[in-house]
C-alpha cells in the first residue's frame, strides 16, 4: 500500500487541480432528474449525453444528473434501458434544467429490455455488476419466494455457503466481509429461516448493484463486497398494489401518492404462515393424547418495508425509510387439571433487524449536490424461556426464566456530496460517523419460589465503538479512451481506548479499445473493524458480531482486478476478469472452538492469520430480447495460512478455505413466449466444499493402564484442515409464469420446481454406523425436489 | 402413541431419510500409518507402543507392530538400547532417562519405513510451601430395607496449596493430577480436581455444554494443564481442591501429582482431550480437532515428563501428609 498511496495522492491532486483549471469560463450547467413517466420513480444510471459536444454523464442514486457544457447549443439525449430515448434541444445561454420523464417499454409494448448497456463498457470500475430486478423476479422460486441474495449468488465470483443458505462468499472472502446496504444503510443479518431466505423483499427493491472489488472510495468497512440495494420511492401519480400467496408465505405491497407528484409512499410486507397452519395439528395431537392442556408453537418470519418521499422543490427532496424484519421460533405449553394444578412453559427465540433512515437531498448549486443522512440500524437475537408451576394444594408457585440476548446497534450520520465541475469529472466526497453498540451476549437467570428468589444477569458485556470515515473520489475522463476512478478513504475506529486509523487508496481505470471493447483494471485496499463469530458449519441466528479489540487487529485486504468487457450485437455483454486478493488478520476458529450461544472469551478461541485468493471469472449476459439471462463461470483458488507464533493452525502450513471451489458454473435463462406466458430456468454447478475429515483412526494408549484408563481406545487423526472434498453440487430449477389481464389488475400464476432432477446435494457429512457396527460415511441433504405454486395479483 | 401423532413424526422421518444417503469415499489418504506412542519419564526406563492406524471406515482392531527395530541418540551420542516387544505392540527397554536428557528415537518399521521423534526430559517442578488439608466428613446411614445394616460414607474434599517456582525462559508446561491407589489392585483411580486461578487460567470450569471453554489452558476434569505463559520466571501460588467420596471407611492414600511436561506432551494431551470433549452433542458445531503429533514418518507422540508426588494418608480418625 505504501507504494500505491503516493501515486494515488498525486493523481488525485492532479485530477482535482485539472478539474478546477479546466472549468470552462463561459459554461452552463444542465441539471435535472430522470424519472419513469408512469410511476414517477427516479431512474438510477440513466445516460445523459450531448450529441454535439459528445459529453455525457449518468444519473446518481437519486436519479439526479449535472452536465456542464461550454457550447452555445446542445442536443441532450436521455436514455435508459427499457425506456424510450428522449432528445432535448436547448440553447445554452444560461443554466438549464431538464426533468425528464421517460416512458417505459412496458407501456410501449416493445421488446422487453432490461439491464444496463452503456455502463458495461463505459464505466471505469471493473468488478461491478448490476442485476435487473425484473430478472430476479422472473427467476425460479423456492417455496414461492424469489430471493435477491440467491440471484446474486448465481453471479461469477460469488458463492453461496451450504445449500439453502443466504451467506455470500465473494472472491475468497468470508460471509462477514460483505457490506449489505439498504438505501445506503448497513444491514447486519440478511437472512430469514437460518439463511434459506434473504431479508430483502423483491417487491420493495428498485435497483441492485454488486461490487466485488475495485471499490469506489465512498464504500468502506468490509473487505470483499458491497451489495447496494435501493428501494422503491413509490408511484407519485396513482395507487398500485399487489398480493402474492405462496406455499408458505404471503406478501403484499401498495404504493401511491399522498400528495400527487409531491409526496409518495411505498409499503410492502411479507409473512410466512406455516406456524398458523401447524396449530390445528398440534391441537389434534394434544386431544388424541388425552392431555388436558394447550400446545402451540412454530416458526415464522416477517418483514416490513416502508418509504415516504417528499419533494419540497425540484432541488430538494426528503426520504424517510424503514425496514423491520423478525424471525421467531416459539412454543407455548399450558397444562392444568382445571382445579388445583397449573403448569405452563413459554419458549421464544427471535432475531431480526430494524433499519430506519431519514435522508435529505439538496441541490446547493447546479454543480453541487448534497445528501444528508441520519440512520439507525439494529440486529438482535433474543432467547427467552419461562416455566411456571402453580400447586394450590401446597400453595406453592415456582417460576424460572432464562434469557440470552445479543446484538449490535448503530447510530450513524453522514454527509455526501456530488460535485460535477466539468463533464469530465464526477467528484464525490463526504464524511460518515457511526457509533456501534455491541452486546455480544447477556444471559439473565431468574428463579422464583415461595421462599427463595434468584435473579441475576451474567455475562453482560456491552462494548461501544466509534467509527469515522471521510472519502473523496473522482471519476475522471482523461480523454475519449481513458477514464479513471481514483479516490482515498480515511477511516478510524476507536474501541476500548484503542484507535485504529486506516488510509485506503482506491484506483481503477478503463481503456476503450473500440466502441464495443474496453479493458479495465482496478486496485482497492480495504479495512474491516467487525467480525462475525459463527459456527463453521451452518448459518444460525446465534452468530455474533464483535468489534476488533486491543488484541484482535482490523482485517485488511489488497485486491487487484483486470478484465476485458465486450458488447456483442448491443445485446450480449461479455466479460472476462481476473483477480488476486491478499487478506490480512483474518480470523479462524481454533480446533474444537464453538460459538454456539457463547461469545465469552472469544479472543482465546480464534487465531489470526492471512489468506489469499485468485481466480478468473467469465460472464455472458443477455439483457435484450425474448431470451434474457446469463452464463457465468468462475475458476478460483482460496487459501488460508495461520503461522503466527501461538496462533498456528494446520501446523502453520497453508490450507484451502472451506469454500475453496475450483469450478463454479451458473446458467440463468428467461424466455418470454408471449405477453401471457414466460418461463425461466437456472442450472448451477460447483466443485465440492472443502471439509475436515479424520481419515485415520489410531490407538492413543501407551499400553500401560494409567494412560489407557481415562480415554477411549481410539482417536481420530486429522492430517490437515479441509483435507477432503465433498461431492460436487449441481441443481436445476424451472419456473413458469401465466399472466392474465383482469378487469381490475393483472394476475400471475407461478409454478416453480426447485431441484428438478432431485439431486441430493451435500449439506454436511457425518459418520454413521451400519447394523453390524461398521462405520459409514453419510451425507445429509436439505432440499430434494420441491414444486411450488404461487398466485400474484397486481393492481 | 396415537395415529395422529405418528403421522407427522413418520412424515418428518421420511423426509429426513430421503435427504440422507451413504456416499462412497472419494479421497486418497486410505493407507495405514505407523503410530508411535511413548511417554518418557525422568528416572525411568522408556517404553513405547507401536501400532498401525486404520482407515476411518474400517472397524477392525488396530494392528500392532511387533517387528520394529529401535535406534536411539541420547544427548547427541548414539546408544544401543535393547527394546523388547512385550505384548500388544508394547516395547520395554533398558534405557533409563534423567532430567534434561535429550533423546532422539529412530524406529524402523519393516515395509513402512522409518519413524523419528525427539524429546527432552524436563526438570521436575520446583515447589515449596505445600499443604494438603483434608476436610473429611463421615456419614452413616441405615439401609432402606434393612435398618440394621449401617453404611458409612467418607465425604468431603482435600484442599491443596503450593508455591511453584517457574524457571525463566524455558517455555514450561505443567500438569496437576490427583489419584487414589487401590490397595488390592494397585490401580490408580484418578479424581476430579478444581483449580481456581485467575492468572494461569481465564476461569476454572465445569462440564457445561453451553459454555465449552476450550482454551489453551485446560482446567477441568481429572487433570489440570497449563503453561507458564503468564507466570514465566515467577513464583506463583496455586491452590485448589479435590472433591472426595469413598464408600468404605478405613485407610486410603491420596496422591497429588505435579508434573513438568515437554511442550509436545502438553499439546498432545490438550488436543486429545479437546477432541474427546468436542465430540459431545454439539460437536458438529465445533471445528474438528487435530491431535498434535511430533512423530515424523507416522503419527503419535514421543513425550517427556518429570513428576513429583505429594501424598496424603486418609484415615477415618487421623490424617497425615508426607512428600
Amino acid at each position: 500500500m505504501n507504494r500505491v498511496l503516493p501515486f494515488i495522492l498525486l493523481l488525485l491532486t492532479a485530477s482535482l487541480g485539472w478539474a478546477q483549471s479546466s472549468s470552462p469560463q463561459h459554461s452552463y450547467t444542465v441539471t435535472g432528474t430522470v424519472t419513469d413517466a408512469k410511476t414517477g420513480e427516479t431512474l438510477i444510471g440513466a445516460t445523459i449525453y450531448d450529441t454535439l459536444s459528445h459529453k455525457g454523464t449518468v444519473t446518481n442514486q437519486h436519479g439526479r444528473f449535472s452536465l456542464t457544457l461550454k457550447s452555445d447549443t446542445a442536443v441532450i439525449r436521455i436514455s435508459f434501458v427499457g425506456c424510450e430515448t428522449q432528445f432535448h434541444s436547448i440553447a445554452l445561454n444560461a443554466n438549464h434544467r431538464i426533468d425528464a420523464k421517460l416512458i417505459s417499454s412496458h407501456t410501449l409494448k416493445e421488446v422487453r429490455v432490461v439491464g444496463e448497456r452503456v455502463e458495461h463498457i463505459e464505466s471505469s470500475i471493473p468488478s461491478r455488476i448490476e442485476i435487473p430486478v425484473e430478472q430476479v423476479k422472473a427467476m425460479p422460486m423456492l417455496f414461492g419466494e424469489t430471493d435477491v441474495i440467491k440471484a446474486i449468488q448465481l453471479l461469477p465470483g460469488v458463492q453461496n455457503g451450504s445449500e439453502g443458505t443466504a451467506g455470500m462468499y465473494v472472491r475468497g472472502g468470508g460471509p462477514d466481509e460483505n457490506l449489505f446496504l439498504l438505501d445506503g444503510i448497513p444491514m447486519y443479518n440478511v437472512n430469514h429461516l437460518g439463511g434459506f431466505f434473504s431479508a430483502f423483499n423483491s417487491d420493495a427493491v428498485k435497483n441492485i448493484q454488486l461490487y466485488k472489488g475495485s471499490f469506489p472510495a465512498r464504500f468502506g468497512s468490509r473487505l470483499s463486497s458491497v451489495l447496494d440495494i435501493t428501494t422503491n420511492n413509490g408511484n407519485d401519480k396513482e395507487y398500485h398494489g399487489g398480493v402474492s400467496i405462496g406455499l408458505i408465505s404471503a406478501k403484499a405491497y401498495v404504493e401511491g401518492p399522498i400528495v400527487k407528484e409531491k409526496t409518495t409512499f411505498s409499503v410492502s410486507a411479507r409473512r410466512t404462515y406455516g406456524d398458523i397452519l401447524l396449530q390445528p395439528i398440534l391441537a389434534l395431537i394434544m386431544r388424541e393424547e388425552g392431555e388436558n392442556g394447550k400446545l402451540n408453537g412454530g416458526y415464522y418470519f416477517y418483514d416490513f418495508n416502508a418509504k415516504v418521499t417528499h419533494r419540497f422543490s425540484d432541488r430538494s427532496r426528503l426520504y424517510a425509510s424503514y425496514y423491520m424484519g423478525d424471525d421467531a421460533l416459539y412454543a407455548r405449553f399450558k397444562m392444568t387439571d382445571g382445579y388445583m394444578y397449573k403448569e405452563y412453559m413459554r419458549f421464544k427465540y427471535s432475531w431480526g433487524n430494524i433499519v430506519g433512515s431519514l435522508r435529505w437531498n439538496y441541490e446547493l448549486t447546479p454543480k453541487l449536490f448534497m445528501n444528508i443522512t441520519g440512520a439507525y440500524t439494529r440486529y438482535r437475537s433474543d432467547l427467552a424461556v419461562t416455566a411456571e408451576q402453580v400447586d394450590r394444594i401446597d400453595d406453592r408457585t415456582q417460576s424460572f426464566t432464562l434469557g440470552f440476548k445479543s446484538g449490535i446497534q448503530d447510530v450513524m450520520t453522514s454527509a455526501d456530496f456530488d460535485y460535477t465541475p466539468t463533464p469530465d469529472h464526477a467528484v464525490k466526497f463526504g464524511t460518515r460517523y457511526t457509533f456501534h453498540h455491541f452486546t455480544p451476549k447477556t444471559t439473565s437467570l431468574k428463579e422464583l419460589d415461595n421462599s427463595d428468589k434468584f435473579d441475576t444477569v451474567i455475562g453482560q458485556s456491552t462494548v461501544g465503538a466509534h467509527e469515522m470515515m471521510a472519502y473523496i473520489e473522482d471519476d475522471w475522463r482523461i480523454n475519449d479512451r481513458f477514464k479513471v476512478n481514483l479516490g482515498l478513504n480515511l477511516t478510524g475506529f476507536e474501541v476500548q481506548s484503542k484507535f485504529y486509523p486506516s488510509l485506503q487508496p482506491r484506483l481503477s481505470g478503463r481503456y476503450l479499445i473500440n466502441d464495443k471493447l474496453s479493458a479495465k483494471v482496478g486496485y482497492a485496499y480495504m479495512t474491516q473493524y467487525l467480525h462475525l463469530l459463527s459456527t463453521s458449519t451452518v448459518s444460525l441466528p446465534t452468530d455474533l458480531w464483535v468489534p476488533v479489540t486491543a488484541h484482535i487487529l482490523p482485517m485488511n485486504a489488497h485486491q487487484v482486478a483486470a478484465g476485458l468487457f465486450y458488447n456483442l450485437l448491443d445485446s450480449l455483454h461479455l466479460s472476462v476478469e481476473g483477480y488476486y486478493k491478499n487478506m490480512n488478520n483474518l480470523l479462524e476458529y481454533k480446533d474444537g472452538a464453538s460459538f454456539f450461544l457463547n461469545s465469552q472469551g472469544w479472543e482465546q478461541k480464534v487465531c489470526m492469520g492471512r489468506g489469499w485468493a485468485y481466480g478468473i471469472e467469465f460472464l455472458a449476459q443477455k439483457t435484450v430480447g425474448k431470451l434474457t439471462g446469463w452464463l457465468g463461470y468462475t475458476w478460483s483458488h482460496t487459501y488460508r495460512l495461520f503461522d503466527r507464533p501461538g496462533q498456528q493452525l494446520n501446523n502453520g502450513e497453508p490450507f484451502p478455505a472451506k469454500y475453496d471451489r475450483r469450478h463454479d458454473v451458473s446458467i440463468v435463462l428467461t424466455y418470454k413466449f408471449t405477453d401471457r406466458f414466460d418461463a425461466s430456468l437456472t442450472w448451477v454447478f460447483s466443485s465440492g466444499n472443502a471439509a475436515t475429515l479424520a481419515l485415520q483412526q489410531f490407538d492413543p494408549t501407551t499400553g500401560i493402564p494409567e494412560y489407557g484408563s481415562i480415554y477411549s481406545a481410539s482417536a481420530d487423526f486429522v492430517s490437515s484442515r479441509n483435507n477432503y472434498r465433498m461431492p460436487n453440487y449441481h441443481r436445476m430449477d424451472v419456473s413458469l409464469n401465466w399472466h392474465k389481464e383482469l378487469k381490475y389488475g393483472r394476475r400471475t400464476i407461478n409454478l416453480s420446481v426447485y431441484n428438478v432432477y432431485n439431486r441430493l446435494n451435500p449439506y454436511m457429512l457425518y459418520i454413521d454406523y451400519n447394523w453390524d457396527s461398521n462405520r459409514k460415511l453419510n451425507q445429509l441433504s436439505i432440499f430434494p425436489i420441491i414444486p411450488t405454486v404461487s398466485y400474484l395479483w397486481q393492481l | 402413541m396415537k395415529t395422529t401423532t405418528i403421522i407427522p413424526i413418520l412424515a418428518a422421518l421420511t423426509l429426513a431419510a430421503a435427504c440422507t444417503k451413504t456416499i462412497e469415499f472419494s479421497g486418497k489418504e486410505t493407507a495405514s500409518l505407523p503410530v508411535l506412542i511413548s511417554q518418557a519419564e525422568a528416572d525411568s526406563t522408556i517404553n513405547a507402543r507401536l501400532t498401525y492406524s486404520r482407515f476411518f471406515l474400517d472397524n477392525s482392531p488396530f494392528k500392532i507392530i511387533d517387528n520394529a527395530s529401535f535406534h536411539a541418540e541420547l544427548n547427541g551420542t548414539s546408544v544401543s538400547p535393547n527394546f523388547t516387544h512385550v505384548n500388544q505392540g508394547l516395547y520395554n527397554s533398558d534405557l533409563t532417562l534423567h532430567e534434561n536428557d535429550t533423546l532422539t528415537l529412530r524406529v524402523i518399521v519393516p515395509d513402512k519405513g522409518e519413524l523419528t521423534a525427539g524429546c527432552r526430559i524436563p526438570t521436575r517442578p520446583q515447589i515449596s510451601d505445600f499443604t494438603l488439608t483434608p476436610e473429611v466428613r463421615i456419614e452413616t446411614y441405615p439401609d432402606y430395607q434393612h435398618p440394621e445394616i449401617i453404611y458409612t460414607n467418607i465425604e468431603g474434599k482435600v484442599k491443596f496449596k503450593f508455591q511453584l517456582h517457574d524457571p525463566a525462559g524455558q517455555n514450561n508446561c505443567y500438569m496437576i493430577r490427583a489419584y487414589l491407589v487401590d490397595a488390592k489392585l494397585k490401580n490408580k483411580h484418578f479424581l476430579n480436581l478444581q483449580v481456581t486461578d485467575n492468572i494461569i487460567f481465564d476461569a476454572t470450569s465445569t462440564e457445561d455444554y453451553f459454555d465449552l471453554d476450550i482454551t489453551t489452558d485446560y482446567s477441568r476434569g481429572s487433570q489440570v494443564l497449563f503453561t507458564d505463559e503468564r507466570i514465566n520466571g515467577h513464583n506463583h501460588t496455586i491452590s485448589g481442591s479435590i472433591p472426595y467420596l469413598s464408600y468404605e471407611a478405613g485407610h486410603e492414600t491420596l496422591f497429588l501429582e505435579i508434573t513438568s511436561l515437554s511442550r509436545d506432551t502438553y499439546l498432545y494431551t490438550v488436543t486429545k482431550e479437546n477432541q474427546r470433549s468436542g465430540s459431545n452433542i454439539l460437536g458438529f458445531l465445533s471445528e474438528p480437532v487435530r491431535i498434535h503429533s511430533n512423530v515424523k514418518g507416522g503419527i503419535g507422540i514421543l513425550g517427556a515428563k518429570a513428576s513429583i508426588n505429594l501424598q496424603l494418608d486418609i484415615h477415618t480418625s487421623d490424617t497425615t501428609t508426607r512428600r
